[in-house]
């Protein structure tokens, strides 16, 4: 016993105290094991307590309003829809995924050049805010017809209006990083006599990768939101139009387990994204 | 320009020579700076300029250590940034080596190290130190790199990302990088105040170590007093708003600057005055607010 305590000893400043019996080796596993315990437990209530929550609002709203299943089903209705018809969905998520992945990675690339661009030349940054803060204030709503008419009335409009939702947010989150550049290291790279292009490789594009990430974050909800609209709106496939075919004819339990779906697609892509988001906060910060 | 080309020959801390009184002529390398009747005016408002620097005229000779110290606020950084093309002259003009401080950037002649320490986050120790080739365009000497990162007593830390680092650690990393390409003139703009009292003396012992090995044309501002008389062979004083030189000692004592020197009445002698000088500025600057 005496051995280990002593082995302890010079470690014991930068640990809690009065734990000389265990061995250090131990000691820290023990840690590490409760660290672990707790992250997966903060991440299961993470995930169940939401889902608690809304169950339980919702079918108290259904029971106590004693709405009709016309108007809004109840929860348990559309547990066992979804249980009673998984492949159908299986494929409309895998449909949605795809095209929110698609329109969301045009986005952003669009949003990175653009954001680029912006960097080398003032003159780019005048001529390209103003038409690109126009498109973001018309309403998707107005814009799936247009954008149909020109690239048809099929799943390429759907990725257009995700990269549309996308884009915007990539290039304001992106302009803000290139230019958020750690103190003192743009006089630096001037003093050295950096090149421009070397700046910009070296220094703008690296300082905008964390911003980049949380733009993402933000914008794959809102494009899953968005390619459901306009699937809704153009009528041809899709959980958007799934959605509102199910809904006009009175099978709420149908159309509302394709808002399941969706919210399901759109809390899977988050996920994704706000894990890159945390990884380049570290490595970049 | 005959001082300029001992730089194809190693220059170690034995070659410089100890004996003899404190040299007029500078054994280092280098080219000169030449600060001539300069002053930097800056716009607050419409119509509102402030004048930092004002009829400033200053010579460095090649190889020199100059230390330009001032109470906060006399411009002794705007006259560093000056020097380092990060800021144009009102009026007056700059030149190192003749030229236009911007074309020394270009050419990558210039060395520089802040008090932010500047170190790209998302890269190694090793990757901080290869970039000055990087920007410069040239194939990265690691046979160099190597040499500084022991010279700074980084080895060991060399895949060591800057957060991992100490402040000091910090500090050696980005004084290695200034070094690196072997410069013709170092601007060090308070590169160890942010530091604490013991680290930054450490510090300031090793700069001057490291300054030895390859004494070239150098720049420090600070406002410390004690770092500038253990670094310097001139101390240039400047009075705050407008910035003007005040006052310029000769710092007479040999190297290296032991704690032997600096225990010295001459040294506190220096230091009493230098400290005396500064006083009464931050006083009279203190009345103009």
């Amino acid at each position: 016993m005496t051995t280990i305590e002593q082995a302890s000893i010079p470690l014991a400043s930068d640990t809690a105290p009065a734990v000389a019996a265990t061995s250090t080796s131990s000691r820290s596993g023990v840690r590490t094991a409760l660290r672990v315990a707790r992250k997966v437990l903060m991440g299961i209530v993470g995930v169940v307590w939401p889902v608690v929550f809304i169950y339980i609002v919702w079918a108290l709203w259904i029971e106590l309003q004693q709405l009709p299943p016309a108007v809004a089903p109840h929860p348990n209705d559309v547990i066992d829809y979804i249980r009673e018809n998984p492949g159908s969905y299986v494929a409309d998520a895998l449909d949605t995924l795809r095209i929110v992945v698609g329109g969301v990675l045009l986005g952003a690339l669009a949003g990175v050049a653009l954001a680029s661009l912006s960097w080398f030349s003032s003159f780019a940054r005048a001529a390209i805010s103003a038409p690109t803060l126009i498109t973001q204030c018309l309403p998707v709503a107005t814009l799936v017809p247009v954008i149909a008419r020109v690239f048809g009335y099929n799943e390429r409009t759907v990725v257009i209006v995700a990269a549309l939702i996308t884009f915007f947010p990539v290039l304001v989150f992106t302009s803000a990083g290139m230019r958020s550049t750690p103190a003192g290291t743009t006089d630096m790279f001037k003093v050295f006599g950096a090149s421009r292009r070397r700046r910009f490789m070296l220094l703008a594009v690296p300082s905008s990768v964390p911003r980049l990430l949380v733009s993402l974050q933000l914008s794959v909800v809102v494009a899953v939101v968005g390619s459901m609209l306009a699937q809704w709106i153009m009528g041809a496939n899709g959980l958007g139009y799934r959605l509102a075919v199910a809904q006009a004819s009175f099978r709420t339990a149908e159309a509302w387990g394709a808002s399941v779906v969706a919210i399901l697609v759109g809390v899977l892509l988050y996920g994704v994204a706000s894990s890159l988001a945390r990884y380049a906060r570290r490595r970049f910060d | 320009m005959s001082t300029t080309n001992t730089s194809d020959t190693p220059t170690t801390v034995d070659t410089v020579d100890l004996t003899t009184p404190p040299p007029v002529e500078h054994t280092g390398r280098g080219v000169p700076i030449d600060l001539i009747d300069i002053g930097k005016q800056f716009q607050l408002k419409r119509r509102k300029t402030v004048d930092a620097v004002s009829d400033m005229t200053l010579s460095v000779q090649p190889g020199e250590f100059v230390a330009l110290i001032g109470p906060s606020g006399c411009g002794k950084s705007t006259v560093l940034r000056m020097i380092a093309s990060l800021e144009q002259p009102t009026t007056g003009t700059v030149t190192v080596d003749g030229s236009a401080p911007a074309d020394m950037a270009s050419s990558h002649r210039l060395g520089v190290a802040f008090q932010d320490n500047a170190l790209l986050p998302w890269s190694t120790v090793r990757s901080n130190l290869n970039l000055p080739y990087k920007l410069a365009g040239r194939k990265v000497d690691t046979e160099r790199v190597d040499s500084l990162i022991e010279l700074v007593g980084l080895k060991g830390f060399e895949n060591a990302r800057p957060k991992q680092l100490s402040g000091g650690m910090r500090q050696r990393v980005s004084i290695a990088r200034s070094i690196m390409l072997e410069p013709d003139v170092l601007l060090l703009d308070e590169p160890f105040g942010a530091l604490d009292a013991v680290t930054r003396r450490r510090l300031n012992m090793e700069l001057q170590r490291i300054w030895m090995a390859d004494p070239v044309t150098t720049v420090l501002v600070t406002h410390d007093v004690d770092e500038a008389l253990l670094l310097a062979d001139r101390v240039v004083v400047m009075s705050p708003r407008p910035g003007r030189v005040r006052m310029i000692r000769d710092v007479p004592f040999e190297r290296p600057r032991t704690s032997d020197v600096t225990r010295t009445p001459e040294f506190h002698e220096l230091v009493d005055e230098l400290t005396t000088e500064l006083d009464n500025l931050s006083r009279g600057s203190a009345a103009d607010d």
